[in-house]
């Protein structure tokens, strides 16, 4: 084993190995390749989602979704026929869910 | 240009005042983010990384720091972000190991800074890996002070903390360097 006095010499010498540093210095042209980075990174961005703010695209979408919803809507009311008098309401529900038929004669088997 | 004219041009969006910023302190950028990072690709990186915030944050800037603390500032945080970005990977890819998947083992590689005088080369490597194992408050106070320079009052400022804190770190530092050195040699060098 080495005599500690060494040991404590190394230790020193190695703690003050960083006298006289000198400044590490950047590659060449450090700030063309910044700038080609930040043209990529924020303009590329905002090109990327561009689409969200073109409002004329927004309007026209939003018009589609609106007449599909109308139009959704409407067919669902014209299948729908409902009797405008009680009694005829009356014999519509009773037809949904007492019917005369024999549809469902089957369950009769289990 | 002064400090106080770049950051009104900066605001304003000037691309020659952004220039004269980056060339002014592109070379103290990298040689902070190199003295953490200890990779010079990592040190290019971040420091495009924190020339990147300098222009997206410049707005919000008050002016109550001198514009060089808050460029070491950004530099040191950027800095430390990546360190624990490699730390966290690490530690995933390690338990990934348990589970069965692959862990590569690398240890930390010996890192030339090249500033470094010929003569001192081997024991500054030793000495970059030793700082490497240090906590980072304490890691950070002694690359800033040894490896950039910069004096107590500025470390201090740019930490946001007081002088005597920064003493206090390095004192911590250098018995926590003595310690894991002797550790070292003595493991090292046995007759």
């Amino acid at each position: 084993m080495k005599k500690p006095i060494d040991i404590e010499n190394k230790i020193n010498q190695t703690l003050n190995s960083l006298a006289g540093l000198g400044k590490a210095e950047v590659k060449p042209f450090f700030y063309s390749r910044l700038e080609a980075r930040m043209q990529n990174e924020l303009v590329g961005s905002t090109t990327r989602f561009a689409i969200f703010g073109n409002m004329k695209l927004n309007v026209a979408v939003l018009s589609i979704f609106m007449v599909f919803n109308l139009v959704t809507f409407f067919s669902i009311n014209e299948t729908t026929e409902v009797p405008n008098d009680r009694e005829g309401q009356i014999e519509s529900l009773a037809q949904d869910y007492f019917s005369e038929s024999d549809e469902y004669e089957y369950l009769n088997d289990y | 240009m002064s400090d106080e004219n770049i950051i009104l041009e900066l605001q304003q969006g000037s691309e020659s005042a952004f220039r004269a910023v980056v060339e002014k302190f592109q070379n103290q950028v990298y040689n902070t983010c190199l003295g953490l990072l200890q990779n010079e690709e990592d040190a290019e990186e971040t420091s495009q990384d924190v020339f990147i915030e300098i222009y997206k944050s410049v707005k919000s800037f008050r002016g109550d720091a001198k514009l060089s603390t808050w460029i070491y500032r950004i530099a040191t945080t950027k800095s430390l972000e990546l360190i624990r970005k490699q730390k966290r990977k690490k530690r995933f890819a390690f338990l990934q190991s348990i589970g069965g998947g692959d862990y590569e083992t690398t240890q930390h590689v010996s890192f030339e800074h090249p500033g470094v005088i010929l003569e001192n080369k081997e024991q500054a490597q030793t000495l970059f890996s030793t700082i490497a194992e240090l906590p980072e408050n304490q890691r950070v106070v002694f690359t800033l002070h040894k490896v950039e320079g910069l004096p107590y009052q500025e470390i201090a400022d740019v930490l946001d903390t007081s002088v005597s804190s920064v003493e206090s770190l390095m004192f911590r530092a250098r018995k926590n360097l003595q310690k894991k050195l002797k550790t070292y040699y003595e493991n090292n060098f046995k007759d």
